[in-house]
C-alpha cells in the first residue's frame, strides 16, 4: 500500500499545500500549527535539555572519580544533581516522547494534524519557556540543591530559604500546564482523528502506548501541580501545609510527589515501548507476536503505575500491613512487563532479524530493561528495600530502567524515524559505533553502581572517602559515563553529516508496516493528498489494493480539514475543520511567562500584568476569525451540526474537566490527610466549626446558575438567540453573586491561611475553586460578546456546550468542597 | 444501558475495584496504627467485594463480546485478560492482609 502525493491529481496537491502551508517568513515560525514542525522542535529542544543534563552527569562523575576531590563544592554538586534530575525527568524524556509522538501519531494514524494545533503549538512554546525559566537558576547563581524529588522540610523556607527551589516548583507548575494540555491533545487525537477502518485493534502499537501515556500525564500531573503549588504557598505565604509545628505534615508532600511520580516513570518508558514495538517487527519481517497481549500490558501498566506511589517511601514509617498491599502491587506490576518482554523475544525469535542499528538499540533496550526490572522487583520487595534504600543501588536501578528503557529504544527512533523526518538515512557504520559506545558505556557507567550501593555508598554525596572498593567501582562508573559522552558525540555527527550528505530515503526505505511510511519523505505538509481507508493492523504489508476514504477534492483544498471518526471502530462521521496558523500560542505561552516570572521575582504588579496578559491571549484565541469559520461538516453533506458532545473540543474540555477534577481530589485528599494526622479534631479546637447560613446560600446561588446556563444552551439548539443571551447573563449574575457572599465570609472569618494548616486549606481550595468560578465568569462573558455579535446559531454553538460543561463542572466541584469543608467539620468536630 | 457504556463499565470496574481495594487497605491499616481503630474484617469485606465486582465485570465481558464490532471484541478481550490479572492483584493484596501485620 502506498500513498505518496499522486501525480494524477497535481491540482489537489497543489489545493491542498496552499490550506496548509504556514508562511514562509518569520512569522509564520511563531505561527505554525504543522504538527511535524512542532514535532521537531520538541525533539531537537528535548535534545538540548539532553546534552545539558549529560554535561551536568559529566561534572558530577568527574568530581567522584576520585575519592577526595573539590572539583565542585557541596553546594554545587546539590544543585547539579537537582537540574540533571529535573533536566533528564521534565526537560529531555517526557517531551522528547511528545515531540515523536506529535510527528508520527498523526502520520501513523492518517490523520492531517492533531486534533487541536493551535493548542499544540501552545504546548510547545510553554514547554521551552518552563525550561528557560528553570534553567535562568544557573545566571541567577540559585540553583536548586533539593533533588528532582524536593523532599519537605528541607525544600520548605525554614531550610532553603534562596530562591532555587522556586525556580524549580514554579517551573514545573509551568511546565504542567504543557504536558496536561499535550496529554489531552493526544488523547483526542487519537480517539477521534484515525482514519476510517483504524478500529483499536488495528491502531499502531506505538499509538496505543502514547494514548496510554496521555491519559497518565492528564491525571497524574495535577498532584504534582498541586504539590508544588502548596509548597510555593507555604513558602511565599506563610501556609503550613509542609510544617509540623502548624499542623502540617512533610509526608504530605511525599505522598503527592509519588502519585506523580511513579506513573511519570511510565509516562517516561510506554512511549519508549511503543517505539520498540514499532522497530522490532519491521527488522524481523514478521507481524509483532502478541499484539493484544501488548496492548493488555500497556493499559495495566500505567493503571497498576498510579497504584504503587507508596513503595517509594518504604522507609519512612507508614505502617508495615501497608506496606505490604503496596509491595504486593508493585510485585504485579512484574505480570506486564513480563508480558511485554515475552512478546518481544518471541517477535525476534520467530522472525529473521535484520541487524541495522535500530534493531541493536531495541536489542540492548531488552536486555538493560530486563536488568532494571529486575532490580525493580528486588526493591518491590520490603526488607531488600529497606537495606539499599537511598544507595547507589537505587541509583543503578532506575538509570537501567529509564535510559536503558527510554534513551536505548529512543536512539533506536532515531535511526529507524529519521529518514522519514529527514529524507536522508544515517550512516550504519556510525550508527553501529553509536550502539556499541553507548552500551559497553552504559553498564560501565551503571553496573558499578549496583555493587557500591551494596556495599553502602549513599545517593547525593559529593564526594567518599578513599581506600575502599568503592574507588574503583566510581572510577568505572565515570569511565563509563564519559565513553556514553563520546556515543552521544559519534550520533550528532552522525546526524550533521547525514542530514546534507546521508543517502535519499524514499518514502519507504525500511519496507515498513505502518501508515506514516505510505507517504512521502519528509511528508508533505498536508500529510496524505488522501486518506487511507485501513484494513489490517499492518496497513502497508496488507497484500490487498489500498483504499482511500472517499473525501471531496473542493472540501479538502478550500480549507484545512482531516476525518473524524468514532473512537472504537474508526466509522468516519466528520469532516472535522482545522483552524489556520495563529499567534495566539506563542502570545498566550508569553503571557504565562510573564505570570510565572512575576511570582518568581515576588512582583506583584507584573503578576497582574501577566494575568491580565493571560486572558487577552485566551480571548484572541477563542475570538473567531474569518477563516476560522466553519462547521465541522457530516459525512452524508447534511447540512447540519454534527451530533452535540461527539465534537474534539469537547472532547478536549471534558478532558480538561477531569485534569482539573484531578487537582479538586488533590486538595480534598490533603485536606482529609492531614486532619487524620493532626492529633485533635478537625478543625483544631482553635478554630469554630464553619457556619452554614452564608456558604448555603452562596451554594444555592452557584448551583442554581447551572440552570439558565442549561437553559441558554438548549435554547440556542432550537436556534433561539435572544434566550441564549438572557440565560448566560442571568447565570453570570449568579455566580458573580456566589463570589460576593464568598467575599463576605471571608471577612467574617476569624483565621487566616498562616494562622495553621486548616486555615491554609480552608483558604487555598475555596480560593482556588474561586478562581475556577472567575474563568467561567469571563468565558460566558466572551460567549456573550460573540452572541451579540451574532456568531451562534442552531448549527453552531459548540463554544456554548463547552463553556457550560465548564460552567457545570466548577458548580459540581463546589459540591464536593461544600461537604468536605463545611458538612464533614459538623461531623467531624 | 447501551452496549458500549456496559464495555467502558466493565473496563473500568476491575482497575477501580483493584484500586479501592488498595486505598481501603491503606486507610484500614492507618486507621489501626495511628488511631487505635481495628477493623479487621471490613478489610477481607473489601476484598470480597473488590474479587466479586472484578469476576462480575469479566462475566459480563464475555456475554457482551459476542454482540460488539472488532474494535469493542477487541477492547472487551483486553478488558476480561486485565481483569484476570488484577484478580491476581487483589489476592496478593488479600495474602499481605494474611501475612503481613503490624504498625512499625
Amino acid at each position: 500500500m502506498r500513498l505518496a502525493a499522486d501525480a494524477g491529481v497535481p491540482s489537489l496537491v497543489r489545493g491542498l499545500e496552499r490550506v496548509w502551508e504556514s508562511a514562509h517568513d518569520e512569522a509564520g515560525w511563531v505561527t505554525t500549527t504543522d504538527h511535524k514542525k512542532i514535532g521537531a522542535r520538541y525533539i531537537a529542544t528535548a535534545f538540548v535539555f539532553f546534552i545539558l543534563g549529560g554535561i551536568e552527569a559529566l561534572v558530577m562523575r568527574a568530581q567522584l572519580a576520585l575519592p577526595g576531590q573539590a572539583l565542585v563544592d557541596p553546594a554545587t554538586y546539590d544543585g547539579l544533581f537537582t537540574m540533571h534530575g529535573t533536566t533528564m525527568i521534565f526537560l529531555f524524556a517526557t517531551p522528547m516522547l511528545s515531540g515523536f509522538g506529535n510527528y508520527l501519531v498523526p502520520l501513523m494514524i492518517g490523520a492531517r494534524d492533531m486534533a487541536f494545533p493551535r493548542l499544540n503549538a501552545f504546548g510547545y512554546w510553554v514547554f521551552v519557556l518552563a525550561g528557560l525559566l528553570m534553567y535562568l537558576s544557573f545566571p541567577a547563581s540559585s540553583l536548586p540543591q533539593n533533588g528532582w524529588f524536593a523532599y519537605t522540610p528541607l525544600s520548605g523556607p525554614a531550610y532553603s530559604p534562596e530562591s532555587g527551589i522556586d525556580f524549580w516548583s514554579l517551573g514545573l507548575i509551568f511546565l504542567g500546564i504543557a504536558t496536561t494540555v499535550g496529554g489531552i491533545n493526544f488523547i483526542v487525537t487519537i480517539a477521534k482523528l484515525r482514519a476510517p477502518g483504524m478500529s483499536v485493534d488495528r491502531m499502531p502499537l506505538f499509538v496505543w502506548n502514547i494514548l496510554v501515556t496521555a491519559i497518565a500525564m492528564v491525571f497524574a500531573i495535577p498532584s504534582l501541580t498541586v504539590a508544588a503549588a502548596l509548597l510555593e504557598l507555604d513558602r511565599y505565604i506563610g501556609t503550613h501545609f509542609y510544617d509540623p509545628a502548624g499542623g502540617g505534615n512533610p509526608l504530605l508532600w511525599q505522598h503527592l510527589f509519588w502519585i506523580f511520580g511513579h506513573p511519570d516513570v511510565y509516562i517516561i518508558f510506554m512511549p519508549a515501548a511503543g517505539m520498540v514495538s514499532s522497530i522490532l517487527p519491521v527488522f524481523v519481517r514478521r507481524p509483532i507476536v502478541g499484539y493484544p497481549a501488548l496492548v493488555l500490558a500497556s493499559v495495566l501498566t500505567i493503571a497498576i503505575g498510579f497504584g504503587v506511589w507508596a513503595h517509594h517511601m518504604f522507609a519512612v514509617g507508614l505502617p508495615v500491613q501497608a506496606l505490604g498491599f503496596f509491595s504486593a502491587a508493585s510485585m504485579l506490576i512484574a505480570i506486564p512487563a513480563g508480558l511485554q518482554m515475552a512478546a518481544w523475544i518471541a517477535t525476534i525469535w520467530a522472525g529473521r532479524a535484520l541487524w541495522s542499528t535500530a534493531f541493536l538499540f531495541a536489542v540492548g533496550f531488552i536486555v538493560l530493561f530486563l536488568l532494571g526490572g529486575l532490580t525493580g522487583v528486588m526493591l518491590g520487595a520490603l526488607p531488600f528495600d529497606w537495606q539499599v534504600t537511598d544507595s547507589y543501588f537505587v541509583v543503578a536501578h532506575f538509570h537501567y530502567v529509564l535510559f536503558g528503557g527510554m534513551v536505548f529504544p529512543l536512539f533506536g527512533a532515531f535511526y529507524y524515524w529519521f529518514p522519514k523526518m529527514s529524507g536522508r538515512l544515517l550512516d550504519e557504520r556510525l550508527g553501529v559505533a553509536n550502539f556499541v559506545t553507548m552500551f559497553v558505556g552504559f553498564n560501565l557507567a551503571f553496573f558499578p553502581m549496583h555493587i557500591a550501593g551494596m556495599l553502602g555508598m549513599p545517593r547525593r554525596v559529593y564526594t567518599y572517602p578513599g581506600g575502599s572498593a568503592l574507588d574503583a567501582l566510581n572510577l568505572l562508573s565515570t569511565a563509563g559515563s564519559f565513553l556514553i559522552a563520546v556515543s552521544v558525540v559519534i550520533f550528532i555527527a552522525n546526524w550533521a553529516w547525514a542530514s546534507r550528505r546521508g543517502h535519499v530515503a524514499g518514502a519507504d526505505p525500511w519496507a515498513s508496516n505502518t501508515l506514516e511510511w505510505a507517504t512521502a519523505s519528509p511528508p508533505p505538509v498536508y500529510n496524505f493528498d488522501r486518506i487511507p481507508m485501513v484494513r489490517s493492523r499492518d496497513p502497508l504489508w496488507d497484500k490487498r489494493t489500498p483504499r482511500t476514504a472517499s473525501e471531496p477534492a473542493d472540501l479538502a483544498t478550500s480549507r484545512r480539514q482531516t476525518f473524524g471518526t468514532s473512537p472504537i471502530e474508526a466509522r468516519a462521521e466528520t469532516y472535522l475543520r482545522m483552524p489556520m496558523d495563529s499567534l495566539a500560542p506563542a502570545l498566550a505561552a508569553a503571557a504565562l511567562f510573564v505570570l510565572f516570572a512575576g511570582l518568581l521575582l515576588k512582583f506583584l504588579v507584573v503578576v497582574a500584568l501577566g494575568a491580565v496578559l493571560v486572558i487577552a491571549a485566551v480571548v484572541l484565541w477563542l475570538w473567531p476569525t474569518r477563516e476560522v469559520r466553519g462547521a465541522h461538516l457530516p459525512i452524508d453533506d447534511a447540512p447540519r451540526a454534527i451530533e452535540p458532545g461527539r465534537a474534539p473540543g469537547w472532547w478536549g474540555v471534558a478532558l480538561l474537566v477531569g485534569t482539573d477534577a484531578t487537582m479538586f481530589v488533590a486538595l480534598l485528599a490533603s485536606y482529609f490527610y492531614l486532619g487524620f494526622a493532626a492529633n485533635a479534631s478537625w478543625p483544631p479546637p482553635e478554630i469554630e466549626r464553619p457556619k452554614l447560613l452564608m456558604p448555603l446560600i452562596g451554594s444555592a446561588l452557584l448551583l442554581g446558575s447551572s440552570a439558565p446556563i442549561a437553559w441558554a444552551e438548549r435554547a440556542i439548539a432550537r436556534g433561539d438567540r435572544t434566550r441564549l443571551l438572557i440565560g448566560l447573563v442571568v447565570g453570570w449574575l449568579m455566580s458573580a453573586a456566589f463570589l460576593t457572599v464568598q467575599g463576605f465570609e471571608y471577612l467574617q472569618k476569624t483565621f487566616a491561611p498562616q494562622t495553621n494548616a486548616y486555615g491554609s486549606l480552608f483558604f487555598t481550595i475555596t480560593s482556588f475553586h474561586g478562581l475556577h468560578v472567575v474563568s467561567a465568569l469571563v468565558l460566558v462573558a466572551v460567549l456573550v460578546a460573540r452572541g451579540l455579535r451574532g456568531q451562534f446559531s442552531r448549527d453552531r454553538h459548540l463554544a456554548v456546550q463547552n463553556v457550560a460543561l465548564w460552567w457545570h463542572f466548577v458548580g459540581g466541584a463546589w459540591v464536593a468542597i461544600f461537604a468536605a469543608l463545611y458538612l464533614s467539620a459538623q461531623v467531624l468536630r | 444501558m447501551n452496549r458500549d457504556r456496559l464495555l467502558w463499565l466493565c473496563v473500568a470496574t476491575p482497575i477501580t475495584a483493584w484500586a479501592a481495594q488498595l486505598l481501603l487497605a491503606y486507610f484500614l491499616a492507618s486507621l489501626a496504627c495511628f488511631k487505635g481503630i481495628a477493623l479487621p474484617v471490613a478489610s477481607h469485606l473489601v476484598t470480597v467485594a473488590a474479587l466479586i465486582a472484578t469476576v462480575g465485570a469479566l462475566l459480563v465481558t464475555r456475554r457482551i463480546r459476542s454482540d460488539l464490532g472488532a474494535g469493542g471484541a477487541f477492547l472487551a478481550s483486553v478488558s476480561a485478560l486485565g481483569a484476570a490479572v488484577l484478580l491476581v492483584g487483589i489476592a496478593l493484596g488479600e495474602l499481605a492482609l494474611l501475612f503481613v501485620r503490624g504498625c512499625a
